[in-house]
């Protein structure tokens, strides 16, 4: 699903070149779930914003279905976004002043679909929130808002899902949750999950983990937990 | 995603986003925009063509058509095709006759539509003659009606020297009139009031009878028209590139009287407030879209990042743009349509009660412009949008490279110079506003950083409030620099607007100040000047000048004979008739020297003898010259092509003359004072025959003594012009009235729009307010700083005002008024004492939120 050959980052600050990551190499398959680990500032971020074609690397490929994100400009990787991938973000990422609705039908009219109320509806549904269609985010609390996200990022069923800290933002109870929400949608839909987050716990989750360290992709050899 | 998709997608995002500050101040500015255009030109609009409506009454009709020959009758065919009522005049110069006494007339002899407007000024007696009640017979009365066949009706003047009375019968060419009426004013009042030869009204079907208009005479033809506005419109648009060289259009705004140019100042400055209240809504668009792109960064980086293109993202915001506009401007145009009934109700009493009919025109026009100015103003930081990078999701600091505005600065001049010439239909004052606002827009963020700068280096010579207040500033330069930037703009349109509404008063005001003389008296011979001037003086009535006048006739310029360098009815009226020339007795001139000198020494001795005998002389050995003779009235020097120095001859009483031009004048017409086109210098011309003209105040009470003079001085004339008078003066009235009016719309607007500019920096303020209650700060230390802020803003602003406000006044005046210049020192203390008292006043709304909220609230509002 994903091909990553030898990826590079580098940042120019005051003249002074960063290497923010370095040679990164990684293969996921279709259906995998990855968690990226790593301590804040490793390149964690820039590590994901790099595979979901958000931005674009210094030297290297990235691969997502066959694409090569490497040879597209800004328009063309938003094309295999908008085929491809879905995202979950730690601060939700809802439109303020969009319904709960809307927001969960926002990719969905970007691709044109014309049963995106249904079909948002349903996966609102799914999350347990078929009673609060209407409510605007702020009208939600931190659970119910990554639950329209989650909702948001599945209800295109994408081969490729990225979630970054997906749980950063919410209390023990709450994020285990999300986690088991999020887990067994993902199980469902058999979607290739790519999770970045320095929770060893929610890593723990996955199929596979890898450690980000100085910019420097390690494979780590732990098994998944039982989710 | 197809593009009705992405019609409705952005549709449903904009109605959701009505619910954002920003949203709902780039919609108010919007609004405000259109309300008030709509309201201003729908108001002025409708004002303006009913004074000229009112004016055209002084014209007898809305147009008149002025020819030395009959005109085409295709011109009158078209005339009744488009539904305009015609009139006709026929005027001719003949004499009268009359007890045995020949009399010079000027004939205007009209149909049974006359006048089409206005009316004639009549009397049923002399001045002097008094029924058996005591009551003036003299006392005029306004008809519509014009003399039918076989009767005249005739200046007190002409009966008086004919020794005629009412009833009795003069002759005209070959036919016998009656005479039925004495004509005080008549409705077409473009003419000489100080004609030599006295006025005549007849039928136009008793000409023939007279026989003197034959082939080869001397005569004019005058058509009047009125009509529907849009008939009007089209019927000049039709005839206008048909008319030869010898006919002449003229109309309401181009008669020369004091109502035409009363008018024309009203309706510059209804424009200038109209134009000024959209360039202060323009300003907070601006502001407002700049905070609105800014705060929208998240979501586009949103959409991209959820698959939307670059073009996707770029047309949601422009449609979501568009649907703005079309909200704001169409609701704004109708709201301001509806308020101008308000408006006009606030000044009923003074409007006329036949107001002409509103129009759709200036509210569309008004809707178009206001979308106009949103769409290519919010445009540029709207564009910076689909700049912004997806990464902005995962890191929040990435804002976009800023989209090259310079396109969209040029293209918002344009429209803003399109807009001012449509409202102010003056080339020069639309550049002089729009160069000036882009230059001092330019100066403003230049000045606001050095002002904000150089005060926080003298700092400590400061108060402590100015410098806590800077302190605040200078946290936020950016938006401390735009503030500072529009306050400055507005109070400077606010001072420009005041300031020129009161030299307009005062011009209005010198033009007919009370006292103003309502009677004029002419044909005063020298050995009756001292008498007369005694009776006055005895009366009480205040001393004016007494003019001499000698009628006199151009004949050559430079030595070449008029008659060669125009042909036949081309080149100015004034060589085709005797001129009132008059003589200088004073010192200074009367009005404005444009170029050369006034008469140094007014005693000369040079004294042109007048010739004797029938033929006068002839032959260049003749020719008397002067050097430096006479002071030229500017516009006919234009006309006539000739500067200082040049050589202009004249025949008085038969005498031809000579002289260079030592001086050329600025004569203000549209006061009611005699006026001349040629002055002479004292002595040259003093031997010839002359009389006297003089004007005075005499009030409407005094009716009586005026009978008195009139009878004590029988051959002198005097003609009242009370009525016209207090027309301009009705006039002048309304459009004070509506003058004040649009000066208080424009403060509200400046008011309001000064709020969403303090609105739009409130997410700001409370972000900061939660930190600093958060942290244990006390709501008044908050209010304090608050206070101090827009204390030092409101001086800052304040201080760049006054200097721009000088600086664009003085090009206003030296360039467009034409008027001198003097620092406006009120000003100085008048805009800081407003700008605090405002600021501080709608900063006390603004921030009610900041200072009444929790800072969990706040802070909840803020993330």
């Amino acid at each position: 699903m994903l091909h990553v050959k030898n990826l590079s980052k580098t940042l120019t600050l005051a003249d002074q070149p960063l290497n923010i990551l370095v040679g990164i190499d990684l293969e996921v398959r279709a259906g995998e779930t990855l968690a990226i680990v790593g301590k804040s500032g490793s390149g964690k971020s820039t590590l994901l914003s790099l595979l979901a074609g958000l931005d674009k690397a210094s030297s290297g490929q990235i691969l997502v279905g066959g694409e090569d994100l490497s040879l597209m400009d800004e328009d063309g990787r938003a094309a295999v976004r908008k085929k491809h991938v879905g995202f979950i973000f730690q601060n939700f990422q809802l439109l303020p002043h969009l319904s709960a609705l809307d927001n969960v039908m926002l990719p969905l009219e970007l691709m044109g679909n014309t049963k995106a109320t249904d079909i948002a509806k349903e996966w609102l549904g799914k999350v347990g929130l078929q009673d609060r269609l209407d409510h605007q985010p702020n009208q939600l609390s931190g659970g119910e808002q990554q639950r329209v996200a989650i909702a948001r990022a599945f209800c295109c069923e994408p081969d490729l899902l990225f979630a970054d800290e997906p749980t950063g933002n919410l209390d023990e109870h709450t994020g285990l949750t999300i986690e088991n929400l999020l887990f067994k949608l993902n199980k469902e839909l058999g979607t290739t999950l790519i999770l970045v987050t320095h929770d060893e716990q929610l890593a723990k989750k996955c199929q596979r983990q890898v450690h980000l360290e100085d910019g420097v992709l390690t494979e780590s050899s732990a098994q998944p937990e039982q989710v | 995603m197809n593009g009705m998709q992405l019609i409705i997608l952005s549709f449903k995002h904009w109605l959701n986003d009505l619910r954002s500050n920003e949203k709902r101040l780039l919609l108010l500015a919007t609004l405000l925009a259109a309300v008030s255009m709509s309201m201003i030109s729908s108001f002025g609009d409708r004002l303006s063509r009913t004074m000229q409506y009112r004016a055209s009454e002084l014209i007898a009709g809305d147009l008149t058509l002025f020819s030395s020959r009959e005109v085409n009758g295709d011109y009158l065919v078209q005339a009744n095709e488009l539904g305009l009522k015609t009139s006709s005049a026929l005027g001719f110069s003949t004499m009268a006759y009359a007890n045995e006494k020949l009399q010079l007339v000027r004939v205007r002899s009209v149909d049974s539509q006359y006048p089409l407007k206005g009316y004639n000024q009549v009397a049923d007696g002399f001045m002097h003659e008094v029924d058996e009640n005591g009551e003036g017979l003299g006392k005029g009365q306004l008809v519509k009606t014009s003399p039918a066949p076989g009767m005249i009706w005739a200046e007190e003047r002409v009966l008086q020297r004919l020794d005629a009375k009412l009833g009795d019968s003069v002759e005209i060419g070959d036919g016998v009139f009656k005479v039925e009426r004495i004509l005080q004013q008549d409705a077409d009042r473009s003419g000489s009031l100080f004609s030599p030869f006295g006025r005549l009204l007849m039928s136009k079907s008793d000409v023939p009878q007279t026989g003197v208009v034959n082939q080869g005479s001397r005569i004019w033809y005058k058509y009047y028209f009125t009509g529907s506005e849009k008939s009007i419109d089209a019927f000049t648009k039709w005839l206008k590139p048909k008319l030869n060289k010898a006919e002449k259009l003229g109309g309401v705004s181009n008669s020369q009287n004091n109502v035409g140019s009363a008018l024309e100042k009203a309706q510059q400055y209804l424009s200038l407030a109209s134009l000024i209240s959209v360039l202060l809504a323009a300003v907070s668009i601006a502001l407002c879209a700049q905070r609105y792109s800014e705060r929208h960064f998240n979501t586009a980086a949103l959409l991209r990042c959820l698959g939307a293109s670059s073009v996707q993202v770029r047309n949601i915001f422009i449609m979501k743009l568009f649907y703005t506009a079309m909200m704001g401007a169409v609701l704004g145009a109708i709201v301001g349509f509806v308020l101008h009934f308000w408006l006009l109700q606030l000044v009923a009493d003074v409007l006329p009660k036949d107001l002409m009919p509103a129009r759709l025109l200036p509210v569309i026009m008004s809707m178009v412009s206001a979308a106009a100015v949103l769409m290519l103003i919010a445009l540029a930081p709207i564009l910076n949008l689909n700049k912004v990078s997806p990464v902005r999701v995962l890191r929040r600091e990435l804002a976009p490279k800023s989209v090259k505005a310079n396109l969209f600065f040029v293209l918002a001049v344009g429209i803003m110079v399109a807009l001012a010439y449509l409202l102010t239909d003056s080339f020069k004052l639309s550049v002089v506003f729009v160069v000036g606002l882009a230059i001092l827009l330019l100066i403003y963020g230049l000045l606001s950083t050095l002002l904000l700068k150089g005060l926080s280096r003298i700092q400590f010579m400061l108060p402590s409030t100015l410098k806590m207040g800077l302190t605040q500033l200078n946290r936020h330069q950016y938006y401390a620099r735009s503030q500072v930037a529009a306050f400055a703009f507005i109070f400077t349109s606010v001072a420009l607007i005041w300031i020129v509404r009161g030299d307009l008063f005062d011009n209005w005001q010198q033009q007919v100040p009370d006292g103003t003389p309502n009677h004029f008296a002419i044909n005063i011979l020298p050995d009756k000047k001292h008498d007369f001037q005694q009776t006055l003086k005895d009366k009480g009535l205040p001393a004016t000048e007494f003019y001499p006048m000698v009628r006199g006739r151009l004949t050559h310029v430079n030595d070449v004979n008029v008659s060669e360098i125009y042909k036949e009815d081309e080149g100015p009226n004034a060589i085709r008739r005797e001129l009132n020339l008059t003589w200088s007795t004073a010192e200074e001139p009367d009005s404005k020297l444009v170029d050369g000198e006034w008469f140094t020494d007014i005693n000369r001795s040079k004294v042109i003898k007048p010739a004797t005998g029938v033929s006068g002389r002839s032959g260049s050995e003749d020719l008397e010259f002067v050097k430096n003779g006479i002071s030229l009235e500017q516009r006919l020097a234009k006309q006539l092509n000739v500067w200082v120095g040049d050589r202009i001859t004249f025949n008085i009483a038969g005498t031809p003359l000579i002289t260079t031009i030592k001086s050329i004048r600025e004569v203000q017409w549209e006061n009611f004072e005699p006026n001349f086109y040629v002055v002479f210098e004292n002595g040259v011309i003093n031997e010839f025959h002359h009389t006297y003209i003089n004007s005075f105040y005499l009030p409407v009470t005094e009716g009586q003594w005026l009978i008195q003079l009139n009878q004590t001085f029988k051959a002198i004339t005097v003609i009242e012009i009370d009525q016209i008078l207090k027309q301009v003066r009705d006039i002048l009235g309304q459009t004070s009235m509506a003058v004040e009016a649009i000066l208080a719309l424009v403060l509200v607007c400046a008011m309001v729009l000064m709020f969403a500019t303090l609105l739009s920096t409130l997410s700001l303020r409370k972000h900061e307010a939660a930190l600093y209650r958060t942290f244990g700060a006390s709501e008044s230390m908050i209010r304090s700083r608050i206070r101090s802020e827009y204390i030092t803003l409101s001086l800052v602003a304040s201080l760049l005002a006054l200097v721009s406000f000088e600086s664009i006044s003085f090009a206003l005046y030296y360039f467009v008024f034409k008027v001198s210049w003097m620092p406006h020192l009120s000003l100085w203390v008048a805009i800081p004492l407003l700008a605090l008292c405002s600021i501080l006043l709608s900063g006390y709304f603004a921030n009610r939120d900041v200072l009444k909220a929790s800072p969990r609230q706040l802070l909840q509002e803020v993330n």
